[in-house]
Formats: C-alpha cells, structure tokens, sequence
C-alpha cells in the first residue's frame, strides 16, 4: 500500500516538474471506488444524498478546492470514529478499510499541504526570540533575559518562518521594556569600565577568595546545636520536669524532637567531626550541608564584609568565579559531578553548568567558570553535587536505614573565588562604537543626533534612518532634557526605542509581488548571518556587501566555509536541530527519581548536547562530516558524564570529544543517543509508539498524518500484565490504528531495549500499579525478556536494535537527507517547504549526493540556489 | 474612538457603567470564560445523557457542584466541526475556526467569543478585557495560542501568567504625581509616533504578503493608541481599593487556580473588567494533586491509574469551580442581587476526552446572559459549539447574527 500511496506522490511531482505551472494533486487511488459503491452509495449517492452527503459526485482529487478536502475530512472522521457505515449496514472489511485509511490519510495531509502551499512567496519575518537575543548581544555586548517575549514557531513550523510569527501590542511593549533593559546595562558597564573596578589597590579587576568552612561550619553547627541536639536536650527536660520550653510545650511535641536528634544528629556530628571540614566544606546530599552558596556580595560570616573592597551592589560585567574542589576516596565515578547554578530564591536553582571531578582531597583542582553578571540577574549562586534533589529523602532515609547515618559525603571543596569585572576581552572591539563623548566638539543637539543616527544605522544592519524618524527621537530626547535628566540618561529613552522599531526588528527586503528579484549584497549578508549565525552580519560580511563582493560564488562559498567553522554557528545548531527533530519533548517530562536516578537536570542537559554536538561535528568537517553517521556512526560525541551515563571507559573532562566506540556498540548516531530515547518515553516508560512516529518522521521521513481525533479508544487491555509490545500489537486489530501502527510499532519495538532514560536492558518489568491489581498480584513483580525484533512494513525483517539500526542506515540515507534538506529549506528561507520547491530540494541533494552527503554542502548549494538569493 | 469618561468625584463603582446601555442602579453584564486543555472523564464526567432537564442528577466528577446544580447548565453534543486536533483543546474553543480557512496558509484563526462580548462590555471599564493563563502551559492540551484570546483578525492574545502580576494590574497605583503620569502618557505617544515614522519608511516598496506582515505592527500601534486614550480617561480615577490581599509568588496547581478564581471574581465585583478569559493550569494541577504523570499520558485514560487520575483531575476542577460560583454568589450588588446573576460564565474544552473532539464538555452558570440555568441539555449530535456562543453572547447584548460556524441561537438555551 504504501508503495502504491507513494507512486502517486511521485507522479504528481514528476509531473511538476515538467510543467513548472502544474500543481500537483493529491489523489486517492481509483480502486477505493468499489469500496465507496459497495458500502456507501446505498446512501450517499447522488440521488439519495443522505445527510447532505454525496460521494458519487466527490472528486477524487482532494486537493482540488477548500471544500473537497473539508468533505474528505469528513468522510475520514466519520470513518475513524466507527460511525460509518452505520452498524446496521454492510461494514467494510478490516483490510480494506485499512488500506482505505491508510491512503485517505496520508493523501489529505497531501492536500492540505497542497491547498496552503504559499507558491515558493517568502512573507517578511522579524527577529524570533532566539535572533532577538543574540542581535542585542552582538549589537551591544549583553545578554538580556528574553523570556518575556512568546516563543516563535510552534503549530509545525520553524520560529524563522515569517507567515507564522505574530506581533502584538504586548510584545511590542516587551520590546520597549527589553531594549531599555539592554541600553541601561550597557551604560553601567561603560560606567565600570571609565571609572574603573571598585577597588583600593591600582589593579583594574577585584579579586576575592573565601575559605568556605566558616561559613559552612557556623551553619551547621548553629543547626545541629540550636535544633537537633538544643530541642532534644530541652526535651529531655520537659520530660523530667514538666516545665514548659521554649518550642516544647507538650510530650508529643518533646517525643519529636528526641526522635529528630535521633535520626538527623549523627550526621550533623559526622560532619562536624570530620577532619575535612577544619579546611573546607563537605557537598551532603542529606539536608546537612547540600549546598555551598556563594553570593556576589559574598554573604557573612565570611569576614568579606570586613574587607573595604565589598560593596552593596556591583557593577554588572563578566567575572570569573573559581573554586577548589576534590572527591573523597572511594566516591564512586558517577557521584564525582558538581554542579553550578544561580539561585535567585530559596530553593531555586537554575544550572549554569555541571563539572565533572578528577582531583580528591589531597590533591584538589581548580575549576574556573565564566559568569556574566547582569543589572538585575542573580548574585547568589550555589555548587551542589549533582543529583535531582527530589530524590534526597529516599536516599537519606535508605542510608539511614542502613548505618545509622546520612548518606556519604562525595565532594569537598576548599575554597572559592571571584574575580572581576574584566574589561572586554582582548581583540574585541569597543562596543559602542555609535558613541560620541561629549569632549567630541559637537554642540549638543547635533551630538545626540549623530548618536541617534550611528546607532540606527548599526541596529539596522546598514540601513540609513529617516530624517524624519531621527528628528522624532531628538525632540523625545529634548523634552527629556528639559526635565533636567541628564545627557547620559536622556539619550537612553531614544536609543530603546530604536531597538523597538521595524527596521531593527524586521528582516525586511523590499521587492514586488510578482517578480522575484536578486537581493542586493548587503541583504544577502543578513539572510546568511540569520541563516548560519541566528545573528546580524559581522564587519567581515558587511564590508564584503559593501564592496559588492559577497555575491560572487566563490567568495559567497568562502564566506559559509567561515561561518560554519566560527563557532557562532552554535547557534544555528542548537537553533535548528531542536526544532528539526522536536527535540522540545525532552523537557515535557519529569522523570522519575527512583527508576531513573541518573537522569537529572544535567544528565539531561548532556544528552541534548550530545545531539548538538554530533551534528556540529559533521557540520564543520568537510572532509568525513557524511550526514549518515547521524544514523549510525562508529564513534559518539560525548563528556565525562555522558561516558559514565553510557557506561564508556577512559573518557573524563567536560568538553565534548569524538569517542571512538567498540564493534556492537548500540550507541553512535541518533537511534543511539539517550535524548532521543528520553523523548520516546514519559519520563516512567518507554513510549515505542513515539519512538516508531519520531523515526518515520525525521530518519526515513514518511510521516504518519497527525493523530486523528475521536478514534475509539482500546481499553480492554488496560493495566493488564502485559509487555509493551502485546499492549501495542493491540492497536492493529482495529484497522482505524492499524493504518498507522503497522509501520510505527515495529521500529517502536525495535528500540525496547533501551529503557526510558536510554539506558540499555534486556528485560521489561510490569508493576501492576491499579489498587484492585495489586491486591490480586502482591509481591508478583513480573519480569519478561525484551523482543526487539520485528519487520519494517513492507519492508525486510530484523531481529534486534543492532539489525534494525544497520538497516536504516544502510538503505534509507537517502530518505533521511530528503528530510534534511526540506527541513533545512524552510529554515533558511523562513516559509514552509511547499510542492513547487521540488526542484529546489533535488537540485541541493543532488549537489550534496556528490559530495557524499556532507553535511557542508547541503549548506553550500542551498547558499547557491537562486531562491535563497532573492528575494 | 469615543470613550466614555467615568465620573470624577467617586469612585465607586457602579458609576461607571455607562447610561446607554445600563438604566442606572442596573447592574452590568460580565462574561468569563475558563478553559482547561485536555477534557474529562467521559465515564464519570457527563450526567446520563437519559435524564434531561431540570430533573437530572450530577455526575461523580461534577458532585461538587451540588450546591450550584440549580444555577448551571451542562449541555451536551456540541462540537467544533472543523478542529481535527486532537490535543487542541483551547485554540479553537470560542472561535470555531477552520486552521485551513485561508489559502496559501496552514493555520488560521478568527475572533473568539470573549473578545466579540470586550467589543461590546469592555468600553466603560479600565481595562477592556482580561485574559489570564499560566506558566504552565506545554503538554497541557491546550493547542497554539498565547491565551484563549484572538483578536478580529484571528491573531492571539497575550495573557498574563500568575495571579501577582493579575493582582499588580487590577490594584496596584502608580505613586506619580498626575503630571509625570500625563508627561508619560505624552511620552508614549511620542514614542508611538516615532516607529510609525519608521514602519512608513519601512513599508516603501515592500510586496503585498509583506505590507500584511507590517499591518500587524501598525495595528499593535493602534491598540496601545486606544489603550492610551482609554489610560488618559482613567488617569485621574485612582484604582480600586484590593478587596484581598496580595498572592504569594509561584503559586502552582490547584493554588493557582483557586487564587486567579478569587482575583477574577474581585475583578468583577470591582468593575475593572466584564471580559475574562483564562487558560487553565493542567500539568502543574497534577502535581498538586500528586499526581505523577503528564497530562497527555492522563488524557489517555484507561481504567485503572490512568483512569483514577483523570477522575481525581475532574473532581478538582469541579471544586475550583464550586468555589468561584460560591464566591460570585457571596458578592452582592448594589441592587441586593448576587454578583453572579450577572454573570455569564462558561467551562469547558474543545476536546472531549482522549482523542474526542465530539460532544465537548460544556457547563453554562450565572444569569448575566438570561439563559436558562438548572437544566441538563442534550442538543442534537454535533450541535456547533458556536451557536452555544452566539447564545450567550446574543444574551449579553451583542445583536450579531452569527459566530465561527454557528448555524443559529439554541432556543432551548434561552430563559
């Protein structure tokens, strides 16, 4: 079936490709008409026409207007949903009514596409909530907190595409808001950087170092002597006496505090009495001492406050913040991560970045981390052993249990640093360049006017303000002087504005309806910096427009080689591959803490890197960097905590590197990587059916049609004990699932073997969690061996992961870069990738089938194709 | 645009209700909407379809609603014939849209119920209409969207996320003197008038899809200039006193929603607003309940966990729900009448259950759109949601003929 769904697919767009005009048509197979005569007519023919319906008249082409596809939908609903034929009429035969289903499906998702393709007209977009970001950051050298805008794309497209961007009057307020934000800071910092760092000695940078046991050990102590062991010796005495104290006012109450000096004390006495904390502090994962927080002004008692150099507040600008740190012995590998993160409220913390730790005790290391600081980001941060905290009560309790005490400290640290603020890095260029001071020689109103001008023009990526627009700022500007606001101050309100305005905010490119025109030099340097930067173009690229050079091929296809290899082009990795593969499934779920006690925040974290990272990896080798080693790949790109996660030996440190794996591996490419496992799955179990639908979709792009609404549901099976796959074999009875399930569950099953978290295991387990159930089966936790074997429908057979991952890799590449590239059209060129870009996505391929399916080269021959250079 | 200007020497706030549409000492009409995403327990949710009427007994799910049964209706069939969604329970709820509607585009959107009823209730009050939301709204079955808003042309609304910033909104006075309120109001303009000067320039020679692209940013310009205005009618008129207190921060769940359901009802009884929206909290509403999965996993239900979830879920928000209508009935008037006589409230979601987007669940209570309450409708199979909408907002005054997809008013909706 899916054979013949797809020649259908292929002659429509052969045919459009003869004739350029010809749309193509989604068209249901002429067979299906016997079914339509034999269950359907009876009713909906032309004379009948029950229910308003007529189906004999119902054009098979269902990309033909709005109104056919509508009544196919219909027809496909009223399908679905079991209400035709009605039940006491004929009914179609199960394999015939999936086959039926199969074609009806994918053909209107056909249509659709077809009745919505925008005929290849690019709608002008803004900047999207990442470009805004990092515009302001290139533009101004801050980065601001953008979370108040609405996220872009969303409803299946890229956030680049314009046609589905909205603007609001909120979110042009936010903008207002955002780039007064921007501007104040910016200020501050060149006010640090004039006046110098507050300081006393004649050294530009301040720099502070804290010995962290006062401060850890008064904590403790203070607990440990005022709660646990003060309550229980008062306690003691209002059991004796049976006078009041203070807190103890009943026996209940006196009982309670006894039993915490029980359970907690020894703890707080452990740490207390161990040598290590005379010289630093020891990361618990018990409530005794779980965190280390360092505040910028270092909070007391740390004796900074004694210092003259501390002050209230400090200037925003980048610090570095060092601290020392070791394992004790005999911490085991996967307890030797640290993590780093802001806390702005108690209990909060937001990672900045996780550590792993290869120095102990004796001999400690030093781990230095960039912050930036801004006006009214956190100054309290804090270190804490990585883990995910909602799990620390059943950790304490089981230790507890088994010693008497809290669990073992893993990590020591000796002490902690900060050091800043540091002045722009070496060979960055001064920042505010637009600037005039005011010993510049210009009288005032032409000096705020030059200032206005400069800027705009740098906001506008090379585009002259009006005359009319500056003289609107000036005159904001003047009555703000007047009100006796100073220069410095007054400017500021103008200068935001401009970073509200449609020039700055808008990738606008002027051009008629009808005809397509070549972009100048310098609107092709923006579309390319938005494209591989998600940011404006750089001096290198604008002097190359202003010269008129960048358009000339070679020194267009120079120009991507740059900016592939700089490492700006994260941004268009992370931008581009979370988007592509719907990576935002991976934080819909919590997981669980005792199934998957491994799988925290930063695990998390690393695995959606090890996504980025494999494919910058072949992004920026032009040489091997072969798109098919993201289905399968004899190495991994992995760190320190990922090799532990995997289970990978001789790998230590935080920066990603090329692992080469051993023959078997299961991991190398994406079926191998635990994010793409996480997202199949809802944070308890594995979900083979999103695995298999994830795998259609972005490895062997044959997506299966959206979800349909109101198919019955299956629940007969419900929390019986039965294995995922006798659970999920159950969609296929109905042919309704079945249309579907035949081609998602097999790849589905084929991934079983690696559990929710990615973690790789050969059994599956049922825990029958229903009231009723677990009554019937106590103490009956059943276990059975996982199956992964299975057949690709209509397609070869495999008998495990190994199998079914050589296969895709093997025979389906080609699919995979057909995907890539449509994908990959619609973020460059910011609309949906539409059936007249056919020759478009085969021109690319083809370029790029050449190179061996480099990943490079996609990039350099869509940067080459007419459509991204015109407009 | 005209705006009524309030009375000066009170504040109290019946006076603002303008003589056109209200005789005096008539209180106005307020509607509210409140949306929650993936739908209900099929099973235990919806009262037997064969008792109809007044004389019906409630549901398992909806039993917390006893005490209100007299004052809400619960209509059955109605659907959204064109939402093919099935985890989009709120993008199309008020407006009925069809996502395929326009050519050339592959999502569409036209008004929604609450922003026709600002249109018409919203020109007499500080602020026109109020949509309301939650931080936590991935995976919560709510669909696309910025809140249960969209504006005429069919684009989303924004909302606000937590009942602080609600409250800092309705109470919260600016400390200014009058003048440097007016000088910012004067500013503000300035600065509109300025990025107008920019879009114009801007606009030169772009193509006709892009001219579009840019009326968005021209119309957001307009609707901070009405905004403006309405502000400088309000300048002098200090805000209503609270009548609760201020909300904690980072409420979540069940918490969230009661506090937003309280500061809805002080919105009303203190005349900021006679539109609400609110796009309802579901993943963090588990939580608070303790329960574990995700929303999507519950909507899956089947007996057993997933099943008792899902009930648990309905049972909390027919709670939440009890509340609000206690407290809308607690809140009298000036006339001696109950805030809630004046209200028109509607509950529901465009998704049934699971995968089902037939028979939406629907639940109808106060008096503010004179429909007939106390009853159990079963209208025929797939019923347009939208002549349900076009009911009330016929009801609340609005004279206009149809709504989405409405095929007409629901006779049997009327009292």
């Amino acid at each position: 079936m899916k054979k013949l769904c797809y020649s259908v697919c292929i002659l429509a767009m052969a045919l459009g490709a003869l004739a350029q005009a010809a749309p193509p048509v989604a068209e249901l197979p002429k067979k299906h008409l016997e079914l339509f005569s034999t269950y359907c007519f009876e009713c909906h023919d032309s004379v009948m026409e029950e229910g308003d319906v007529d189906l004999e008249n119902l054009a098979f082409n269902l990309s033909k207007d709005m109104k056919t596809a509508e009544t196919w939908q219909k027809v496909l609903n009223a399908i679905n949903s079991g209400e035709m034929p009605p039940d006491d009429e004929p009914q179609i035969s199960d394999s015939e009514k999936t086959a039926f289903l199969d074609d009806l499906s994918n053909q209107l998702v056909t249509a659709r596409k077809v009745l919505s393709d925008s005929g290849g007209v690019i709608a002008m977009r803004r900047l999207n909530r990442r470009e805004y970001h990092n515009t302001i950051e290139m533009l101004l050298g801050v980065g601001i907190d953008v979370k108040s805008l609405p996220e872009d794309g969303g409803g299946g497209s890229f956030d680049t595409v314009g046609a589905s961007q909205f603007m609001s009057s909120d979110q042009f307020e936010q903008y207002l808001k955002l780039g007064r934000i921007a501007i104040d800071e910016v200020f501050d910092r060149r006010a640090t950087q004039i006046q110098g760092p507050i300081a006393t000695t004649s050294t530009k940078t301040w720099k502070q170092r804290r010995e962290v046991e006062e401060h850890a050990n008064k904590k403790v102590s203070g607990t440990y002597n005022g709660y646990f062991k003060g309550g229980h010796d008062k306690a003691k005495i209002f059991l004796k006496t049976g006078t009041a104290q203070k807190g103890i006012i009943d026996e209940q109450m006196a009982k309670f505090r006894i039993s915490k000096f029980e359970e907690q004390g020894p703890s707080y006495r452990r740490y207390l009495e161990h040598s290590l904390t005379q010289k630093g502090s020891l990361l618990t994962i018990s409530p005794v001492y779980d965190r280390e927080f360092i505040a910028l002004p270092p909070e007391q008692p740390s004796g900074w406050r004694k210092t003259k150099h501390v002050v209230d507040t400090l200037p925003p600008g980048d610090y570095k913040f060092r601290f020392r740190i070791g394992a004790l012995k005999g911490t085991p590998i996967s307890r030797r991560f640290v993590d780093l993160g802001g806390v702005p409220k108690e209990k909060e913390f937001n990672r900045i970045g996780t550590y792993q730790i290869t120095g102990t005790t004796d001999q400690p290391q030093i781990i230095e981390v960039p912050i930036s600081l801004s006006k009214d980001g956190p100054r309290k941060f804090a270190l804490r052993e990585k883990r995910d905290p909602k799990g620390d009560l059943a950790r304490s309790k089981a230790a507890r249990k088994a010693t008497g005490l809290g669990p073992t400290p893993a990590l020591w640290i000796d002490w902690v640093e900060w050091e800043g603020p540091l002045g722009p890095p070496e060979g960055e260029s001064q920042l505010m360049d637009w600037w005039l001071s005011a010993d510049a020689g210009l009288a005032e109103p032409s000096r705020a006017r030059k200032i206005l001008e400069q800027f705009s023009s740098r906001a506008m990526r090379g585009t002259k303000p009006g005359t009319d627009f500056i003289d609107r700022l000036l005159a904001i500007f003047e009555v703000r002087r007047k009100t006796g606001e100073a220069f410095d101050l007054a400017i500021r309100t103008p200068l935001s504005i401009i970073l509200a305005s449609p020039g700055f905010l808008y990738l606008n490119e002027p051009g008629g309806e009808k005809e397509r025109r070549q972009l100048t030099d310098r609107e092709l340097a923006v579309r390319l910096a938005y494209f591989l930067w998600s940011a404006p173009p750089d001096d290198v690229l604008l002097e190359l427009a202003e010269k008129k050079q960048l358009s000339q091929p070679e020194i267009l296809r120079q120009q991507v080689d740059r900016m592939i290899a700089d490492l700006r082009s994260d941004e268009f990795v992370s931008g581009f591959v979370h988007q592509w593969l719907d990576m935002e499934r991976l934080d819909f779920f919590q997981f669980d803490v005792k199934r998957h006690r491994e799988f925290d925040e930063s695990t998390r974290a690393a695995t959606r890197q090890e996504v980025y990272q494999s494919f910058a990896h072949l992004f920026r080798d032009s040489e091997n960097g072969r798109l098919g080693k993201l289905l399968k790949s004899d190495y991994v790109m992995i760190n320190g905590l990922l090799a532990t996660y995997y289970g990978i030996d001789g790998v230590t440190g935080d920066t990603f590197r090329k692992v080469k794996l051993p023959k078997n591996s299961v991991r190398g490419g994406l079926l191998g990587m635990a994010a793409i496992h996480a997202m199949g799955s809802d944070g308890v179990e594995s979900s083979p059916v999103e695995r298999g639908a994830w795998v259609l979709r972005h490895l062997l792009n044959d997506p299966p049609p959206p979800a349909p609404p109101n198919v019955p549901q299956l629940s007969r099976l419900a929390d019986k004990p039965l294995s995922a796959r006798q659970r999920v074999l159950a969609h296929q009875e109905e042919p309704q699932c079945a249309s579907c399930h035949r081609k998602i569950d097999p790849i589905g099953f084929g991934m079983e073997n690696f559990d929710a978290a990615g973690k790789w295991r050969t059994t599956e387990q049922h825990v029958p969690k229903d009231k009723k159930a677990r009554k019937a089966n106590k103490g009956k936790k059943m276990e059975w061996e996982i199956d992964p074997s299975g057949k690709f429908h209509n397609g070869p057979a495999f008998a495990d992961f190994s199998e079914m991952r050589y296969l895709i890799a093997k025979w389906k590449e080609d699919k995979f870069a057909r995907g890539f590239t449509e994908h990959l059209i619609e973020y460059a060129l910011g609309r949906p990738f539409g059936f007249t870009d056919e020759d478009l996505a085969n021109g690319i391929l083809t370029s790029a089938k050449s190179k061996d399916y480099t990943v490079s080269e996609f990039f350099q021959a869509l940067v080459a194709t007419q459509e991204f250079q015109s407009k | 645009m005209l705006i009524a200007l309030p009375a000066l020497e009170s504040i109290g706030f019946r006076r603002f209700a303008s003589a056109a549409e209200n005789t005096p000492g008539t209180p106005p009409k307020r509607a509210v909407f409140l949306g929650f995403g993936f739908g209900v327990t099929e099973e235990s949710w919806y009262p037997d379809i064969k008792q109809t009427g007044a004389q019906y007994e409630l549901s398992e799910g909806l039993a917390p609603l006893a005490r209100h049964q007299k004052d809400l209706t619960v209509v059955q069939g109605c659907s959204n014939q064109y939402n093919n969604e099935a985890h989009w329970g709120s993008t199309f709820w008020l407006t009925g849209a069809n996502r395929y509607s326009v050519p050339g585009q592959s999502f569409g959107n036209s008004i929604s119920a609450d922003q026709v009823a600002a249109q018409h209730l919203g020109q007499n009050t500080r602020f026109t209409s109020l949509q309301l939301g939650s931080k936590d709204v991935k995976g919560s079955g709510h669909g696309p969207g910025l809140s249960l808003a969209w504006d005429q042309r069919g684009k989303p609304v924004a909302g606000l996320d937590t009942p602080l910033q609600l409250y800092h909104k309705l109470f919260s006075a600016s400390d200014l003197p009058l003048a440097q309120r007016q000088a910012a109001i004067a500013e503000k303009r300035s600065v509109l008038d300025a990025v107008l000067a920019q879009a114009k320039q801007v606009q030169r020679g772009l193509s006709k899809t892009d001219t579009d692209k840019l009326d968005e940013y021209f119309q957001g310009i307009r609707d901070i200039e009405t905004r403006l205005s309405k502000d400088e009618a309000w300048l002098e008129i200090p805000k209503a006193k609270p009548p609760i207190d201020e909300p904690a921060s980072g409420l979540k769940g069940k918490e969230e929603i009661k506090v937003m359901y309280h500061l809805i009802a002080a919105a009303l009884q203190t005349d900021n607003t006679r539109v609400i929206s609110y796009r309802q909290p579901v993943a963090s509403l588990l939580q608070s309940l303790d329960i574990t999965m995700a929303p999507h996993n519950m909507s899956h239900y089947t007996p057993g966990e997933r099943m008792q979830a899902s009930q648990k879920r309905d049972i909390a928000q027919s709670e939440l729900l009890a509340g609000l209508l206690d407290q809308l009935k607690a809140t009298k008037e000036a006339d001696g009448s109950s805030l809630l006589d004046h209200v028109a409230l509607a509950y529901g979601s465009n998704i049934r259950s699971i995968h089902y987007l037939d028979n939406c669940p629907t639940i109808l209570a106060g008096g503010g759109a004179n429909l007939k309450m106390g009853q159990h409708l079963a209208l025929s199979k797939d019923t347009p949601l939208c002549d349900v909408w076009l009911t009330m907002l016929n009801g609340l005054g609005v004279q206009s003929e149809r709504h989405g997809d409405s095929s007409g008013v629901v006779k049997k909706l009327r009292a």
